[in-house]
């Protein structure tokens, strides 16, 4: 087992890995690097300025037209479906992490929430799983995370959360149904569907980080990085996200000292 | 001796139980004030946004809200990181006044349009000596996500009024991501700290 978690530790922290992504991966003078995690942020910041436009031109009209158009009650239908179909996903990876209350608590409200087809939420009154994703998982058995990544149209990951999202799209449960063709339209639909109602849910925290922020590209990797932070702390120390610990603890801890 | 001894004993514990319930006592009411606190500022924004203001009242009017409520000189030093003590005086008092004011526009414009902000659930913990988080669900009507969970962290010193230090919207924390991007500047430019104030400057004027 050890072994295994050498190898992939190895390839994690393979400076190389990330370049599978881009052809073209260049990494930054030491003294210009504005966060040792980034050591690519040269091409990183390229594909960024390419996903802000593909996001300006394309995403953000059509989350800005989709709140303005689609009820309430619909967009609610719209984003408990999104979730419901992530719950296998859910159910295995908490299942990989041998937490098993959350597998079964995941599976228990797939099963019920399938008569809805998850567009109304039938357990609304019970504590919803926690979310886990493959990341996750590689982080609980230790893997390192790896540099920082930007991909392409998807956004910046680690690259163990960017080769994490192949293996959750590999391991997607929805495919062993690729013979019908009903539920290969819908799993084909999914990926747009799930970015448009995210997109649309965080419409005004996305543009206050476009618009709003002295550098973007900055700001994105910040909120990233805390999000999944507190996303991996809160849930392996059994935490609620609120009380689980925040990179702007350290932040405070010489605050006396300083001059 | 025996009983000298036990008078000092009781002594110990009289002294010991009165200094725990008295501790105890004041980090309570730093919760508690903390909590108060944010109230009074979620109610000051609402009469901000039921106000008729002209853009730049509201802006003036969250720039005061800024500086009433939030403790400038300890975001301020901790959003710069180490760059800080490498500022001149005359540099630090810019760079404060400045962040105050790209705080202040960026508040007016998110939360100055919007009618109805509430505050609910808030629930405070104590962090260390000298820190309080009160967290709780912001909710924004008419917004694509009308409930944002929100953690203020106040810094909580014995002498003096708690202060807002620190805001987490959906477990982001913006002071960590302003001293991320202070600190990204300050090195693009050579570790050159008025290179921060120009872009903030720059940043203003738009």
């Amino acid at each position: 087992m050890k072994y295994e978690y050498m190898i992939l530790n190895r390839f994690f922290n393979y400076r190389s890995f990330s370049c599978f992504l881009s052809t073209s991966c260049s990494s930054v003078d030491e003294e210009l690097i504005s966060n040792r995690k980034d050591p690519f942020e040269n091409t990183n910041r390229k594909i960024f300025v390419f996903n802000d436009k593909l996001d300006t031109v394309v995403l953000e009209p059509i989350a800005a037209g989709y709140n303005k158009v689609i009820p309430s009650y619909a967009k609610t239908a719209i984003n408990n479906h999104v979730y419901w179909v992530g719950l296998p996903n859910n159910t295995i990876n908490s299942a990989l992490q041998r937490k098993w209350e959350n597998a079964t608590i995941s599976s228990l409200h797939f099963t019920v929430n399938a008569l809805t087809l998850g567009f109304v939420n039938l357990l609304k009154e019970d504590e919803p799983p926690h979310q886990q994703d493959f990341g996750q998982t590689l982080a609980f058995y230790g893997v390192s995370e790896g540099p920082y990544v930007v991909v392409p149209v998807t956004g910046g990951k680690t690259s163990r959360h960017a080769f994490a999202e192949v293996i959750n799209f590999v391991i997607n449960p929805y495919s062993a149904f690729t013979e019908n063709k009903t539920i290969n339209q819908a799993i084909s639909f999914q990926p747009a569907l799930t970015t448009i109602s995210w997109r649309a849910r965080n419409f005004e925290l996305v543009n206050d980080l476009k618009y709003n922020s002295l550098d973007s590209y900055v700001r994105a990797r910040s909120a990233y990085y805390q999000n999944r932070f507190k996303k991996i702390q809160s849930y392996n120390n059994n935490n609620d996200n609120n009380n689980a610990p925040s990179e702007a603890d350290s932040l405070f801890d010489n605050l006396d000292t300083e001059g | 001796m025996d009983r000298y001894f036990k008078l000092i004993i009781i002594l110990f514990f009289t002294f010991f139980i009165s200094f725990t319930l008295t501790s105890n006592t004041s980090l309570a009411s730093k919760t508690e004030n903390a909590s108060s606190i944010v109230q009074k500022l979620i109610e000051k924004i609402q009469n901000i946004q039921e106000t008729k203001y002209t853009e730049e009242e509201k802006r003036t009017e969250f720039l005061q809200v800024i500086q009433t409520f939030f403790d400038m000189n300890i975001v301020a030093k901790v959003s710069t990181g180490p760059y800080w003590r490498t500022a001149t005086s005359n540099e630090k008092k810019r760079y404060t006044e400045l962040i105050t004011e790209l705080i202040a526009d960026v508040t007016a414009s998110q939360l100055g349009d919007i009618s109805n902000v509430e505050f609910q659930l808030p629930s405070s913990t104590q962090k260390g000596d000298k820190m309080v988080i009160v967290s709780g669900e912001l909710l924004v009507p008419n917004q694509s996500k009308s409930k944002i969970n929100m953690n203020w962290r106040f810094s909580t010193p014995d002498s003096d009024v708690p202060k807002i230090i620190d805001v987490e919207f959906e477990n982001i924390s913006m002071l960590v991501a302003q001293k991320e991007e202070s600190v990204a500047i300050i090195r693009k430019n050579g570790g050159v700290f008025s290179a921060l104030i120009t872009a903030i400057e720059e940043k203003l004027r738009k």
